[in-house]
């Protein structure tokens, strides 16, 4: 049992906030908003509803595509703290010479004239907050930890996601975009995921999340549907992740401040996640 | 899980625990409940429906009606006519998102009785969960003005100005509850992380101090160090600083990297090279002090 959260602001039950964000869908047999009840295990959710795009789908966009660990994390991360808002950040192999990575000055002129971006793989996730988002100490400490630690492997941070604090709220609010933006800073093809609350649930029939990258203008325009990808296989190892409450096995960083020994890359997670994904192609 | 082996004594003491420190278990709750405690609830006694009570909550906190819906008949049952009850019943209105029918009960509980505290808390995070937090803050000022020593109260009104990028409202709400509470490391650490996140030398100078103050409070707090060097190296990259001040801040940037390598080492994970760690930061105070 890990040490209880030095969370200065730990609210007792009188402030809970109701009804649960992210739990309606997480527990079986469920009641659906609305009081239907679902008499079935597991019954997969109505088909998606196409969320409202934050600006007009950016259309000569690159191809996102997410790796199993970066999806799970994700997820995982989102459904271990269901009643506050959590944020991350997402890794990609770093780009040799050109485009993306390097200091700031003149980005633009270094991208390609034509108005495609080159594609993008995510491939894992460092889990970072979820006490308070929008201090500044704490995540600069994380940042720079998370870079250090990741420069061997040839990854850099190519993107932040959020989860926000209510299971209707998928819009960046300004601690996202602050963030997105500092990251893009130093790598054009930053990426800013919002976790879409309503859709994260037991057996995933898509991937819950909102991507969106800076357009030439400078403001994040989701992606449509069709560039963003997951890996094959993954939302049904992340069900059944999901399923088995893996998720109180995942590490941020705020669990990795209170108690040094947590390990926010989660390195145990990855191994579970290769077992799994070799069982299922075996299958 | 294994819920099932488990000596209902030993669940009834863990919920005890968890009602006397006020902490959130849900889930957990939810399961021991179901698996367990449910089947021996007579043997509760008194207790019995103080156990009720947490698993109501608990239970919406999940969204499990199925389990809190009962326990609320069975308190409603023992108690008809209880506030205490009557908000639980507006809890369950909320989680089945009636807000307004939820306001009117938690009003009608306020006119009932005026010195009701939890009716007046509970119509903030009404208006929280529909995420209405301009008027939440509203609600919640009102109820400061008339409770002004309810902590818990000034730690979520912090929250909901930093929800809102109101740092300077969030430092003097984290400012109340120093002030009446002098030797909470944690708050001093979160007044100095505000600070920090203001940004500006004299914020960044208070944001020091404040945590020294947490490290001095609690040496293992790993925030307050971390924060320490950090502020440290901003104060030190600002070129308005006498050359003893200067050394006396670099000594101190020193000292709290100093401290973070220790505890690092004193963890012994193979995981996280503590030494690798410092080598960072190192190089990030090398390159403030060219």
């Amino acid at each position: 049992m890990r040490p209880a959260a030095a969370d200065p602001c730990q609210l007792s039950a009188v402030f809970i906030i109701l009804p649960r964000p992210r739990i309606f869908h997480i527990f079986p047999s469920a009641v659906l908003p609305g009081g239907r009840r679902s008499t079935h295990p597991p019954q997969p959710p109505p088909p998606p509803q196409q969320p409202p795009p934050l600006l007009p789908s950016y259309t000569m966009s690159g191809e996102i595509t997410l790796s199993c660990p970066a999806l799970a994390k994700m997820l995982l991360h989102a459904a271990r703290y269901p009643q506050t808002a959590v944020s991350g950040v997402v890794l990609a192999p770093a780009r040799g010479g050109g485009g993306g990575g390097g200091g700031g000055g003149g980005g633009a002129e270094g991208n390609s004239s034509t108005s495609t971006l080159p594609s993008v793989t995510l491939m894992d996730a460092v889990p970072l907050f979820h006490l308070q988002l929008c201090l500044a100490p704490m995540l600069e400490v994380a940042l720079t930890q998370i870079e250090q630690r990741y420069k061997s492997e040839g990854l850099v941070i190519a993107g932040y996601y959020q989860a926000n604090e209510h299971i209707r709220d998928n819009v960046p609010d300004f601690v996202a975009l602050k963030v997105a933006e500092k990251i893009a800073e130093n790598n054009n093809d930053a990426c800013l995921i919002m976790v879409d609350n309503k859709r994260l649930c037991l057996s995933l029939q898509s991937a819950p999340i909102i991507v969106s990258q800076l357009s030439a203008e400078g403001k994040w325009r989701s992606k449509d549907k069709a560039s963003v990808h997951v890996e094959e296989g993954s939302l049904e190892v992340v069900s059944t992740l999901l399923q088995r409450r893996v998720q109180h096995d995942v590490s941020d960083f705020d669990n990795h401040l209170d108690d040094l020994s947590c390990d926010w890359s989660n390195p145990q997670i990855n191994k579970l996640l290769t077992t799994l994904t070799a069982a299922a192609a075996r299958d | 899980m294994a819920t099932l082996d488990l000596d209902w004594e030993d669940v009834r003491e863990q919920l005890r625990t968890w009602r006397e420190d006020n902490t959130r278990h849900s889930e957990e709750v939810v399961d021991m409940w179901d698996y367990c405690l449910k089947h021996y609830k007579h043997k509760l006694g008194d207790e019995r429906w103080m156990v009720e009570e947490q698993v109501v909550v608990a239970g919406l906190d999940c969204y499990r009606l199925d389990v809190a819906e009962p326990s609320l008949v069975a308190l409603n049952d023992q108690f008809p006519g209880s506030l205490r009850v009557r908000k639980l019943k507006a809890m369950r209105l909320e989680a089945l998102e009636r807000f307004d029918e939820a306001m009117d009960i938690y009003d009608s509980i306020i006119r009932q009785d005026e010195t009701n505290s939890t009716a007046r808390k509970r119509k903030v995070s009404v208006l929280r969960g529909q995420g209405r937090i301009t008027e939440a803050i509203k609600e919640l000022t009102e109820y400061l003005k008339i409770f002004m020593s309810d902590s818990e109260a000034w730690q979520e009104l912090c929250d909901l100005y930093l929800k809102e990028a109101d740092y300077s409202k969030a430092a003097f709400c984290m400012e109340e509850l120093i002030l009446t509470n002098p030797h909470n490391h944690l708050f001093h650490t979160r007044y100095a992380e505000i600070k920090y996140t203001q940004g500006g030398l004299d914020n960044m100078e208070i944001a020091r101090s404040y945590f020294s103050q947490a490290a001095k409070l609690n040496p293992n707090n790993v925030r307050a160090l971390y924060g320490l060097f950090m502020s440290c190296t901003q104060v030190l990259s600002s070129s308005k600083m006498s050359g003893p001040k200067k050394k006396e801040t670099q000594q101190l940037a020193t000292w709290a990297l100093k401290e973070i390598s220790d505890r690092y080492s004193k963890c012994r994970t193979n995981t996280m090279d503590g030494s690798k760690i410092l080598e960072t930061f190192k190089s990030l105070s090398i390159m403030d002090k060219a």
